[in-house]
């Protein structure tokens, strides 16, 4: 067994021939660590998290989870491997029809048969880790967007799943809710020896809990490392990304086949 | 030319596609029954959301056409002196056609529109995909019961509507109009018949239940995950409800009646 | 308690259901008259030279009473008539002499056929043939007659 909870080799992805999405990736998770994965808006990162948890099938290369490759795994062993991991989705995706127990309660509904005391218990349990102990009866109407993806957090860690995945946990939140999240990825992480991925652009927080960064462009890796090394880096992209610079590699300007001039009426194509 | 052929060729092969990929969406839903059957509380909830819900519209809408056909039919025969068959006319214009079309059409308007809505936000707000994760498959868990929901509720919603209509009608005929209810009742009575005409209301309403829901789930599921999205998909949900409601009772009635 | 009211509330749906399917089929359909229950009927049969639009599921009449329906209508190979067959209620019997005519409703409404019973003692027994039978009034030849009657003049 290799020490690597995913591994992606490789791996290319597009939707349709016009639009490739991911271009040769290649990506490893080590057991118990936080791995982030950086990069501007649209660049692809969400796309990896779909391609791990089997939402969406690679077009080439080899991804591997729990020592199993996933490319090639049915709808069955996906499964299997879908029960191992949680997923926090970026607006916490709770389901709006049903209350906050039945929200966390409802991994433990499908893929098991205790009875209700027990399920009490673990919905209490979860509840009291994200800090909303005595939440069970509202609904997800009622919740503020901080609590909400606590809650979602709650439910994607019911049946202790061995990676937690985070599909930018900390968009939209006030400086008081995102540390309050950051730190319980970080708390989760260390005490459950679980392993996470956290997808995000939000720098100052992922250097400080992450132990490793992916740093994307264009749906490719295009640096890599601890955060020490990160920080230090002296590819342009990153560097830009991380002091949050209006020019540099990342364009500022729209890459349009019309001019300025042509919109003021100065010049035909 | 070769554009032209094209936008000739787009809506066609588009079509087929949505014929296809509807068919296969029917599969699925067909293999989750015995998964559903597990949980009888789904259906049940949407029962209460498409069905009793859409109670009231049905009743009302039921019991003002059959007023109109009454008030409509009475001008119309007493020109041929035969309004005694009042009756007939509105229970058969009712049960055979009326009935299940509009129906179905307020089914689609009341409660399809809202399938499709609430299935477009649940993509829109990824919790379709948040299902999946935890390897539910949405199909089973939230398409399905919907569904099931829907093609229950129609003929129900149906007969509801044709008893109402025939009431209306009787309110208008017999109350208002002055004709002998017993005339009334025993011409419907006698044109009336069982196997030819309800039975077939029955049929007729369970097919467009089936066709109405599952346009409704599908384009829920294939709406866009924006605002814009799934307001496009509702608005479709009740065109193509009604399109393809009208022309099914076309060819359903060129087969039973 | 949100359950249960659902619950409720299905259950009143269903119900209702139910009672509209059972008001159309009695009170609309009037499913208990001669229905598919052979106990309660038997069967006769008459030919017309001309049916005219005579339905199946017509009335059968007596004295402007219903006795029974129409369930079938066929041709007879041999005569060329059309052969009608009759559902009657078996608490009504007819004389061999009784006759069958065709009658409308109305000017233009409803075809039936109107039955009068005659003085023979003996009775139309289960499968029996009506002899006597008078032929729907067909209004072009109504008016062809008409036509032939003022033009002799």
């Amino acid at each position: 067994m290799s020490e690597n909870i995913i591994e992606l080799k490789n791996v290319s992805f597009a939707y349709n021939e016009n639009k490739q999405i991911l271009t040769d990736i290649s990506m490893k998770i080590p057991y118990g660590k936080i791995v982030a994965i950086m990069g501007g808006s649209g660049c692809g990162k969400t796309t990896v998290l779909k391609l791990i948890s089997g939402q969406i099938k690679a077009n080439s290369g080899k991804i591997t989870a729990f020592g199993t490759d996933i490319t090639r795994a049915n709808n069955k062993t996906l499964e299997q491997i879908r029960t191992k991991l949680g997923m926090l989705f970026q607006f916490g995706a709770l389901f709006t029809d049903l209350s906050v127990y039945d929200n966390i309660a409802f991994p433990l509904n499908e893929h098991t048969k205790l009875n209700k005391t027990l399920k009490d218990i673990i919905v209490a349990m979860k509840l009291e880790s994200v800090g909303l102990s005595g939440t069970q009866e509202l609904f997800p109407s009622e919740l503020s967007g901080g609590m909400a993806r606590r809650i979602a957090l709650a439910r994607a860690m019911a049946l202790d799943p061995e990676l937690m995945m985070y599909d930018e946990p900390f968009t939209g939140l006030d400086p008081i809710s995102l540390n309050t999240i950051a730190m319980l990825i970080k708390k989760l992480n260390d005490n459950l020896k679980q392993t996470t991925i956290l997808v995000t652009h939000d720098i100052p927080i992922t250097m400080k809990i992450a132990d490793y960064i992916y740093f994307m462009s264009n749906g490719k890796v295009i640096a890599e490392g601890t955060p020490k090394e990160i920080s230090v880096t002296e590819n342009k992209s990153v560097q830009q990304f991380i002091n949050g610079e209006v020019n540099g590699p990342f364009a500022y300007k729209y890459n349009s086949n019309k001019s300025y001039d042509y919109y003021l009426g100065r010049e035909s194509i | 030319m070769k554009n032209l052929i094209q936008s000739i060729g787009r809506p066609f092969s588009s079509f087929i596609l949505m014929l296809g990929e509807t068919s296969m969406l029917l599969g699925k839903i067909i293999l989750s029954i015995p998964y559903i059957l597990k949980r009888p509380q789904l259906i049940i909830k949407e029962l209460f959301f498409s069905g009793v819900l859409s109670i009231v519209i049905i009743a009302v809408s039921g019991w003002f056409v059959g007023m109109v056909l009454g008030l409509q039919g009475y001008n119309t025969l007493q020109r041929f002196g035969s309004v005694s068959v009042l009756g007939s006319l509105v229970a058969l214009s009712l049960i055979r056609e009326l009935g299940p079309v509009l129906s179905a059409i307020l089914f689609a308007s009341r409660a399809g529109s809202g399938i499709t809505a609430e299935i477009g936000l649940m993509k829109a707000t990824e919790q379709l995909d948040a299902m999946n994760v935890m390897s539910v498959d949405p199909i089973k868990r939230i398409i399905a019961p919907k569904f099931i929901g829907g093609v229950i509720s129609v003929p129900i919603l149906t007969m509801l509507f044709n008893t109402c209509g025939i009431l209306g009608g009787k309110f208008v005929g017999v109350n208002l109009l002055g004709l002998d209810s017993g005339i009334f009742w025993s011409q419907m009575q006698d044109s009336v018949n069982f196997h030819a005409d309800i039975v077939n209301s029955i049929i007729k309403a369970l097919i467009f239940g089936i066709f109405v829901s599952l346009i409704s789930v599908y384009q829920g599921l294939s709406s866009k995950p924006t605002a814009e999205g799934v307001s496009s998909s509702t608005t479709k949900t009740v065109v193509h409800s009604a399109l393809a409601v009208l022309a099914l009772d076309f060819i359903l009635t060129a087969f039973m009646f | 308690m949100k359950r249960l009211a659902i619950d409720f509330w299905v259950g009143i749906f269903i119900l209702l259901g139910l009672v509209c399917t059972i008001f159309l089929s009695l009170k609309v359909a009037n499913i208990t008259n001669f229905g598919a229950d052979d106990k309660n009927t038997y069967t006769l049969y008459a030919d017309f030279g001309n049916i005219g639009s005579l339905k199946v599921n017509a009335p059968i009449k007596v004295s402007g009473f219903v006795v029974g329906r129409v369930s079938d209508i066929g041709l007879n190979p041999k005569t060329y008539q059309a052969k009608v067959t009759m559902i009657i209620n078996k608490n009504y019997h007819f004389s061999t002499d009784a006759s069958a005519d065709i009658l409308t409703t109305g000017l233009l409404g409803e075809q039936y056929i109107g039955l009068q019973n005659g003085g023979d003692i003996d009775d139309l027994a289960n499968g029996d043939t009506i002899t006597l039978t008078s032929s729907a009034m067909v209004l072009e030849q109504l008016i062809g007659k008409f036509m032939t009657n003022m033009s002799s003049k």
